[in-house]
């Protein structure tokens, strides 16, 4: 299953939060869960092709991605993220 | 790190952190704890969050912040902020994730000796009735133009599907339906996540349970509330589901450009807000509104579907076994209301997040048999112990804006709760306890193990000594139905 999302937001922090609840909003409505991604950043907007499997059983669901401590570090090894997800 | 030094004890159940105690501060914070309960919560970031909860433009009064007080995401659960219409802001953090998360408590006269026999039976129908658990759908499931409806009219939508009694109605806070709700304003994505869930209870610290009424400690108000001693009531705890976090998501999402628009700089960014009479913060309310309908008639097709499975079980064994309504109350939401601020009266939006509204007797918005109590005040333990029923007061009107607590408050986090306690030993404890437990989760259940709260006596004991609420009933449970 392919599917392309896109974003445009204020900055780094905001378009990672749009494209997670976008994930959130798959698992739970849609019950896919996306396994590979194409990420494309140009400044504020974001492009990410990306392909995903049905989901067969869940246990914990993701209700909400919130701004809570989020915190994007680049590393020598690449980003690490600090985020907060509403279970 | 703010320490008890920082802070003015003003009676041993009131404490305040000075607006001088940092210069973005706008008002003071005002607590109403007791040390023990003050000191339990050093550790986590509820002060802090406090503190910042209290540079939010507009702000009159003080942030309160109640008993049951712990970290969330940006503003403190358990506080309470009211901020000058139409020119202040609304936060849609300060209301929270699940728009009108509350409580229903329903009673009866079935007296518990006599319903002992049929309880396990209540229980398995309970749990098949009242949907709970990760990702399952609700009773209800209807088309977007339908779900507009149940935006835009909340209980009254169950009322007219015959979910409902006009009872019912009246005694819910709002009538069950907030005026003002714009369906327009709600994001496709939200509405996706509703339409199906109409009538569940969902997971986590949500629950469908049985109670019976332990102690009266005030007849006569019991009396007007319709409980009585020694008879089985009925909680029911959940909120707007996938809808409402959809609903806080979108807006704290487009409020971190609305900010940076209205040039206000917030010390985080879950406390991101609009000013009420700005296009956004009027799309804010028209949205939230609309979840807090969702949520009413949430609670209002579960109580119908609770009734179903007290008729099956009770109808031709007992007398007297009809579930009615006591009060439904939300605590998280956002509410335009007037209260008296430094002798002037003020038109505010008072934000309640893990705080529930406490209207004291002779407020207009209380239905007219409640008029001479004060409103029920609805306060769920955690899992396993006692419920409280209070009555709200003439001096929250004056204290909190007319607020008071919602709970017993978090004070370990799920993962640690998880880690320490088994589900499956939980469950046998509360069965030997005499309480039948209908659990989709073992795991779950752990997170909810009454040692990850506090003690939902302390927290009512300080918010009475503090006079914003009196006691009226304590219940016990006999049965929990949790996702």
């Amino acid at each position: 299953m392919k599917r392309t999302f896109e974003a445009e937001a204020t900055d780094a922090e905001s378009l990672l939060v749009a494209f997670l609840s976008e994930l959130v909003f798959a698992v739970e409505q849609e019950h896919l869960i996306f396994i590979e991604f194409h990420v494309q950043v140009e400044g504020i907007k974001l492009k990410v092709e990306m392909s995903g499997v049905p989901i067969l059983s869940l246990t914990k669901a993701i209700k909400a991605v919130t701004y809570h401590n989020l915190q994007i570090q680049p590393t020598a090894r690449g980003y690490e993220v600090e985020i907060v997800f509403d279970v | 790190m703010i320490r008890l030094q920082d802070m003015k004890r003003i009676t041993p159940y009131e404490w305040e952190i000075p607006q001088s105690f940092r210069a973005d501060m706008r008002v003071p914070v005002r607590i109403f704890a007791t040390q023990k309960l003050l000191e339990q919560i050093m550790d986590d970031k509820s002060l802090e969050q406090a503190v910042n909860a209290a540079t939010l433009p507009g702000l009159v009064g003080t942030v309160v912040i109640m008993p049951d007080m712990h970290q969330g995401y940006g503003f403190p659960i358990g506080g309470v902020a009211a901020t000058k219409f139409p020119q202040g802001v609304v936060s849609p953090g300060a209301i929270g994730y699940d728009i009108n998360c509350g409580v229903r408590l329903l009673s009866s006269d079935i007296e518990c000796e006599a319903a002992l026999p049929h309880l396990d039976a209540l229980a398995t129908l309970l749990n098949k009735y009242c949907p709970s658990g990760v990702g399952v759908e609700g009773v209800v499931r209807v088309n977007i133009p339908e779900l507009e409806r149940v935006l835009r009219e909340g209980s009254c939508w169950a009322l007219k599907n015959g979910y409902a009694t006009e009872a019912d109605l009246v005694r819910t806070e709002e009538g069950g339906c907030l005026e003002g709700a714009n369906p327009a304003k709600v994001s496709d994505r939200a509405k996706q996540r509703g339409r199906q869930q109409i009538g569940s209870v969902g997971a986590g610290n949500h629950f469908v349970e049985v109670d019976v009424v332990e102690a009266v400690l005030d007849p006569e108000t019991a009396a007007v509330f319709g409980l009585r001693q020694g008879c089985l009531a009925v909680q029911i705890h959940c909120g707007s589901r996938g809808f409402g976090h959809q609903v806080c998501t979108d807006y704290v999402q487009e409020f971190q450009a609305a900010v940076r628009r209205y040039g206000i700089e917030l010390p985080d960014r879950e406390l991101v807000c609009a000013p009420m009479d700005s296009p956004e913060g009027q799309a804010y309310l028209g949205a939230m509104r609309a979840a807090a309908n969702f949520a009413f008639a949430n609670r209002q097709i579960l109580a119908h579907s609770a009734r179903r499975a007290f008729e099956e079980v009770f109808e031709g064994k007992l007398k007297g076994w009809e579930l009615r309504q006591v009060y439904d109350i939300a605590h998280n939401m956002g509410k335009i209301e007037t209260h008296e601020v430094e002798g002037k009266r003020l038109k505010v939006c008072v934000h309640r997040k893990g705080a529930t509204r406490a209207f004291g007797p002779g407020s207009p918005d209380l239905p007219p048999e409640y008029q001479s109590t004060g409103q029920p005040v609805l306060v769920p333990g955690s899992m396993g112990t006692a419920s409280w029923v209070l009555a709200g007061t003439e001096m929250s009107m004056a204290r909190s804006f007319g607020s008071c607590c919602h709970g017993a408050g978090r004070v370990m986090s799920r993962s640690k709760a998880k880690r320490e306690i088994r589900g499956d030993e939980l469950r046998r404890e509360l069965e030997r306890d005499g309480i039948r437990v209908r659990a989709g989760s073992m795991p779950g259940l752990a997170e909810e193990a009454p040692q990850a709260y506090k003690d939902v006596d302390e927290v009512v004991e300080t918010v009475t000594a503090a006079n914003i609420a009196r006691k009226v009933a304590r219940l016990r449970p006999l049965a929990v139905v949790k996702g």
